[in-house]
C-alpha cells in the first residue's frame, strides 16, 4: 500500500529530512515508527499524506508510492482521501466548535453532498462512541474524547490509509485506551496505518512491525515479541521508552520527618457551580519526589496552580514551611512549570531566559552555565526559545526553576511528548534536586517516569 | 422537540434591517421601536439568558438615559454620549449576537450555498476558533509571567515597555504557530480541494424564516417612515 | 523570501487570525480610553497604533503578499460599521488603497514605516470624520444625549480648535512611527531569530 524506495526528502529551510529510505508498508498492516525526538520519523508521516514537499517545501528524490503508483504530480487535496492524518495536539487543528461541525469539516470541504455527508458524519460519531457529546463545546471536553474526535473527521471520509504523528502525546491511560481501540477497530476493517511514536507499550498486540528511525535513515526493524526481549540497556543506548506496560507504580503516599515544605488543610475548588473537588490533605517533605496522578480533568493542574499561588482555592488554607501562605507569599517559595512550554518564555535566547529577572552576579552566571551544561542547552545558549525542540523546552524550563532557587518545584507533564532519552535526562535532575533537600511535585501520566525517579504518589480522585 | 433557531439568511436580515435603521435614525431615542422585535427575535428562539442579560444591560442604559435627560445626572468617568450611542445601537448589537452565536457549521454552510469562495468559509471558521484560543493563551502568558514575578506592580510600572513586549511577543508566536497548525489540519482534510463546499447543517428556508425578515423589514419601514426623512 | 501572489491557505488564517487580533486590540483600546473623554479624544488613536504596529508588521512580513493591508483596513472597516459608523467602511478602505500603494513596489522596512504612519494619520478619521462631516447629525444626537449646547461645544473643542486639532494629528503619527520604529525593532530581537519570518 505505501512503498519506499530509495527515497530521499530535504526541508528547503533547514536542511534536515531523510536519506534513502526503503519500506514497503502492505495493505491492512499496522507499521509503526520509532526513535529518538528529531530524527524523521514526522518527515516519513508527512511524505505519505503529501504534506512534505507540499506544504512543508523541500527536494524530495526516489520514489514514494500510494497503491501502486507514485502521486507526486497529483494535488494535495486528492491525497486527502486516500490518507487520513492525525497529529499531536488535537484541539490545536479544530475549525468548529461544535462536535458534528467538526467530524463532517472534510467531507464539507470534498463538496459531498448533503445527505452522504450526514450520514457519513452521523456513523463517524456513532463509531467513535460520540454520540453524547454533540452538545458540548469541543474546548471542554478531554483530552482523548478531542483525539477521538479529530479521528472520526479523519475516518469519516473513510481513507484506505491512516498515519498518525505521536497521537497519544496529550492523552492520559483512558485516553490511550480508547484510541488504541478505536484503530484497532481501524485495522479489523481491513485498513492501513502508519504510526510516528515514543511511547511503545500502548503499541504492543496493534503494531505488526517496529521501524527504527535515527539520524534521517531507517536502522532496523524489529516484530512485537523481539521489541519486548530487548534488554533495558539496549533500549537506554537506542533512546527507547518501555515496550512492556509496566504494573502500575504501587508507590506509598508522602511521608516524611519534621515539618512539611508545603502542606494543605481542607481546600476546596469549584468553577462556577461545579465542585472540582473538596477537603483535600496533602503534605510533602523536602527530599522527595511525589506524583501527583489522577484521570484527566480531575483537577491536578488547578491544585497545582494553586499550590503556585497562581490561582485562588474557594476554601481551605496552604502552609509553607508550617506558616500559612498567601498566593503571593508561595509564589516566591514554588515554581510551577506548566505542560504547554508555548507561553513560558519571554526573551529573545536561552541564556537571558535564564537569567531573566535575577542579579547578574558571578555566582549566578556560574551556575546558569552549569544549569546549561547540565541540561545540554550550551549549545544553544544564543539560540531564541521558540526554535528549541519540545523536550529542549522543557529543560529549559526546568532549568529556569532550579536557577530561581525556589524550593518547592511543581511540575506539570514534564514529559508527555518526550523520547526516552529526554525522558530521563528530565528524570535524573529531579531526582538530583530532591537529594539537594528539594520538595518535588510532578504531576504525571507516565508510568516510565514515576519509576525512574518518584518515592511517593499521591492519587487525586 | 422542533427546533425553534431561525435560519442564518433571517438572522442576517434581521441584523441589517437593524443596522439600516439605527443609521438612518430621525431620532436615536425611539430606535426602541427595533429593539423590540429584536428582543423578540430572542424569546421567540428561547434564548432566554441572552434576552434576560442584554436585557438587563438595556435597561440600565434607560435608566441612565433617563437620569441624564430628567435629572441632570453627569457621570464623571464614561460620557452621556456613549450611553445614548449604545442604547441606540442596541438593535444592531442583539441581531449581530444572535448571528454570531449561530453553530459556525450553520454560518458556513448559508456561505457555501451563496457561493462564497472557500478562504472566505475558512477564514470565517478561524474567526470564530480565535477568541476561545487566545483566551487561553493570554490567561497562560499571564500566569507564567505571575511564575516568574514578572506581574508586580514595580515591575510593571517601572518597565512599562519590557513588560507590553513579555505580553505581545509570546502571544504573537503564539498566534503564528496556531494558524500554522491550523492550515495544516485544513490542508491535510482537503480545504484546497475545488468545487463548491458541501455541508452537514441543512439549509432550508422555513415559513418561520420568511415571517421574521417580514416582520423585520416592515418594523424598519415602520420606524424609518415615522419620523420623515431624516 | 520572494513574493508571489498565489495566496495559501496558509496566509489565509495567518491573515485572518492577525486581523482578528489587531482589530480586537484596536476596539478593546478604543473601549477602555471611553473612559475619559481628554483620553478617548485626543490619545487613544496615537496608544492604539503604537501598541499594533509591532502586530502588523508581524503580519505583513509573513506573508509578504500584495493585499494583506487592504483586507485588514476593511475588515477593520466592516468592524466600525457593525459599531454604527457606515462612513469608516469605505474610508478605511481608501486608507487600506493608500498602505497598498505605498507598499506596491515591494516590502522593505521602509516602505513598511511609511505605510503604518500615514494609516495613523488617517486613522484619526475614526474621531474627526463623524464631527466634521456629520456635525449637525452629531450634535443632534449629542443634545438628544442629554447633553446641553455649552456643554457639547468644550466638549468638542479638542476637534475644533485647530491648534488641539494639529496636536492630535500630530502625536498619532509620531505614535505610528514610534510604533513601526518598535515593530522593525521586534523583528530583528525576536522573530527572525525564532525563524517565523
Amino acid at each position: 500500500m505505501i512503498r519506499f524506495a530509495h527515497t530521499c526528502f530535504q526541508y528547503a529551510d533547514s536542511g534536515d529530512g531523510v536519506e534513502d529510505i526503503g519500506l514497503h508498508v502492505r495493505k491492512g498492516e499496522c507499521v509503526v515508527l520509532t526513535g529518538p525526538s528529531g530524527n524523521g520519523k514526522t518527515t516519513l508521516t508527512r511524505l505519505v499524506n503529501g504534506l512534505a514537499p507540499a506544504f512543508y517545501a523541500g527536494r524530495l528524490s526516489g520514489a514514494v508510492e500510494l497503491g501502486g503508483r507514485d502521486r507526486r504530480e497529483e494535488p494535495l487535496w486528492q491525497r486527502g482521501r486516500l490518507v487520513g492524518s492525525v497529529f499531536q495536539d488535537p484541539k490545536s487543528q479544530f475549525f468548529s466548535s461544535q462536535l458534528a461541525g467538526e467530524v463532517a469539516f472534510a467531507c464539507e470541504n470534498y463538496g459531498i453532498p448533503h445527505d452522504e455527508i450526514v450520514s457519513r458524519t452521523d456513523a463517524a460519531i456513532r463509531a467513535f462512541r460520540l454520540e453524547g457529546l454533540r452538545d458540548r463545546p469541543l474546548d471542554v471536553l478531554s483530552s482523548g474524547e478531542k483525539q477521538r474526535t479529530a479521528m472520526a473527521s479523519v475516518c469519516a471520509l473513510d481513507p484506505p490509509v491512516l498515519v498518525c504523528d505521536e497521537p497519544t502525546a496529550n492523552l492520559d491511560e483512558q485516553g490511550i485506551r480508547e484510541l488504541r481501540d478505536a484503530l484497532l477497530q481501524f485495522k479489523r476493517e481491513g485498513r492501513t496505518l502508519l504510526i510516528a511514536e515514543h511511547r511503545l507499550a500502548w503499541l504492543v498486540g496493534l503494531a505488526d512491525r517496529f521501524v527504527y528511525v535515527r539520524e534521517g535513515r531507517l536502522r532496523w526493524e524489529k516484530t512485537p515479541e523481539q521489541m519486548l526481549g530487548m534488554t533495558e540497556e539496549e533500549r537506554e543506548r537506542l533512546q527507547l521508552r518501555s515496550v512492556r506496560e509496566g504494573a502500575p507504580a504501587a508507590l506509598p503516599p508522602p511521608t516524611g520527618e519534621g515539618v512539611p515544605a508545603v502542606s494543605l488543610e481542607g481546600l476546596a475548588c469549584g468553577r462556577g457551580r461545579k465542585c472540582i473537588w473538596e477537603d483535600l490533605r496533602l503534605a510533602a517533605w523536602p527530599g522527595r519526589v511525589t506524583a501527583l496522578t489522577g484521570r484527566n480533568g480531575a483537577g491536578k493542574t488547578t491544585l497545582a496552580k494553586i499550590l503556585a499561588g497562581l490561582e485562588r482555592p474557594s476554601r481551605g488554607e496552604i502552609r509553607i514551611h508550617g506558616r500559612k501562605a498567601s498566593p503571593a507569599q508561595r509564589r516566591k517559595h514554588c515554581w510551577y512549570s506548566a505542560n504547554d512550554t508555548g507561553t513560558q518564555f519571554f526573551t529573545n535566547s536561552v541564556s537571558e531566559e535564564l537569567l531573566l529577572g535575577l542579579p547578574r552576579t558571578q555566582a549566578v552566571l556560574d551556575r546558569a552555565r552549569a544549569l546549561l551544561r547540565r541540561f545540554a542547552l550550551y549549545a544553544y545558549k544564543d539560540a531564541h526559545p521558540a526554535i528549541l525542540s519540545g523536550g529542549q523546552k522543557q529543560r529549559l524550563a526546568i532549568a529556569c526553576g532550579l536557577i530561581s532557587g525556589r524550593e518547592i518545584l511543581l511540575l506539570d507533564e514534564p514529559t508527555s511528548g518526550l523520547d526516552g532519552g529526554n525522558m530521563r535526562i528530565i528524570a535524573d535532575a529531579l531526582r538530583a534536586e530532591a537529594d539537594h533537600g528539594k520538595t518535588v511535585l510532578v504531576i504525571t501520566h507516565d508510568g516510565e517516569l514515576i519509576r525512574a525517579c518518584c518515592d511517593s504518589q499521591w492519587k487525586l480522585e | 422537540m422542533e427546533r425553534r433557531s431561525l435560519a442564518v439568511l433571517a438572522k442576517a436580515g434581521a441584523v441589517l434591517c437593524a443596522m439600516v435603521g439605527v443609521s438612518l435614525a430621525p431620532d436615536a431615542l425611539q430606535t426602541w421601536l427595533l429593539a423590540a422585535p429584536a428582543f423578540g427575535q430572542l424569546l421567540y428562539q428561547r434564548k432566554l439568558r441572552l434576552a434576560l442579560s442584554f436585557g438587563a444591560c438595556y435597561l440600565l442604559l434607560s435608566l441612565l438615559l433617563y437620569g441624564i435627560r430628567f435629572h441632570g445626572l453627569r457621570m464623571v468617568i464614561f460620557s452621556e454620549f456613549y450611553v445614548l450611542m449604545f442604547f441606540s445601537l442596541m438593535p444592531v448589537f442583539v441581531t449581530a449576537w444572535d448571528l454570531i452565536s449561530t453553530p459556525p457549521g450553520e454560518l458556513s454552510a448559508a456561505l457555501s450555498q451563496i457561493h462564497a469562495p472557500t478562504p472566505v468559509i475558512l477564514g470565517m471558521l478561524v474567526v470564530f476558533r480565535f477568541f476561545p484560543t487566545m483566551k487561553a493563551e493570554l490567561r497562560g502568558v499571564h500566569q507564567s509571567m505571575k511564575n516568574r514575578r514578572l506581574t508586580g506592580p514595580a515591575q510593571v510600572l517601572c518597565h512599562p515597555a519590557v513588560t507590553c513586549e513579555y505580553v505581545l511577543v509570546p502571544l504573537l508566536l503564539r498566534c503564528l504557530q496556531i494558524a500554522d497548525q491550523l492550515s495544516v489540519s485544513a490542508v491535510a482534510r482537503g480545504a484546497q480541494a475545488p468545487g463548491a463546499r458541501g455541508s452537514y447543517a441543512a439549509t432550508g428556508i422555513r415559513a418561520k424564516d420568511l415571517a421574521w425578515l417580514g416582520i423585520w423589514a416592515a418594523a424598519t419601514a415602520l420606524f424609518l417612515g415615522m419620523g420623515g426623512p431624516a | 523570501m520572494e513574493t508571489t501572489n498565489k495566496w495559501s491557505v496558509r496566509d489565509v488564517i495567518t491573515l485572518v487570525l492577525m486581523t482578528v487580533l489587531l482589530i480586537v486590540m484596536q476596539l478593546g483600546v478604543n473601549m477602555i480610553c471611553m473612559v475619559n473623554h481628554f483620553v478617548s479624544m485626543v490619545l487613544s488613536v496615537g496608544i492604539t497604533m503604537l501598541l499594533c504596529g509591532p502586530v502588523y508588521f508581524l503580519m505583513v512580513n509573513r506573508i509578504r503578499k500584495r493585499f494583506v493591508s487592504l483586507v485588514y483596513m476593511t475588515l477593520l472597516g466592516v468592524a466600525f460599521l457593525l459599531m454604527g459608523s457606515w462612513f469608516l467602511l469605505p474610508w478605511f478602505v481608501l486608507v487600506g488603497v493608500i498602505a497598498e500603494a505605498i507598499l506596491w513596489k515591494g516590502i522593505t522596512p521602509g516602505r513598511l514605516t511609511a505605510a503604518w504612519t500615514v494609516s495613523s494619520l488617517l486613522y484619526n478619521g475614526v474621531n474627526l470624520l463623524p464631527i466634521w462631516f456629520f456635525w449637525d447629525t452629531y450634535s443632534e444626537f449629542a443634545l438628544a444625549s442629554g447633553m446641553e449646547q455649552s456643554y457639547i461645544d468644550s466638549y468638542v473643542r479638542y476637534y475644533s480648535s485647530p491648534g488641539w486639532v494639529a496636536f492630535i494629528l500630530v502625536f498619532a503619527t509620531a505614535c505610528g512611527f514610534l510604533g513601526s520604529l518598535i515593530g522593525q525593532k521586534l523583528i530583528g530581537k525576536h522573530f527572525k531569530k525564532a525563524g517565523v519570518l
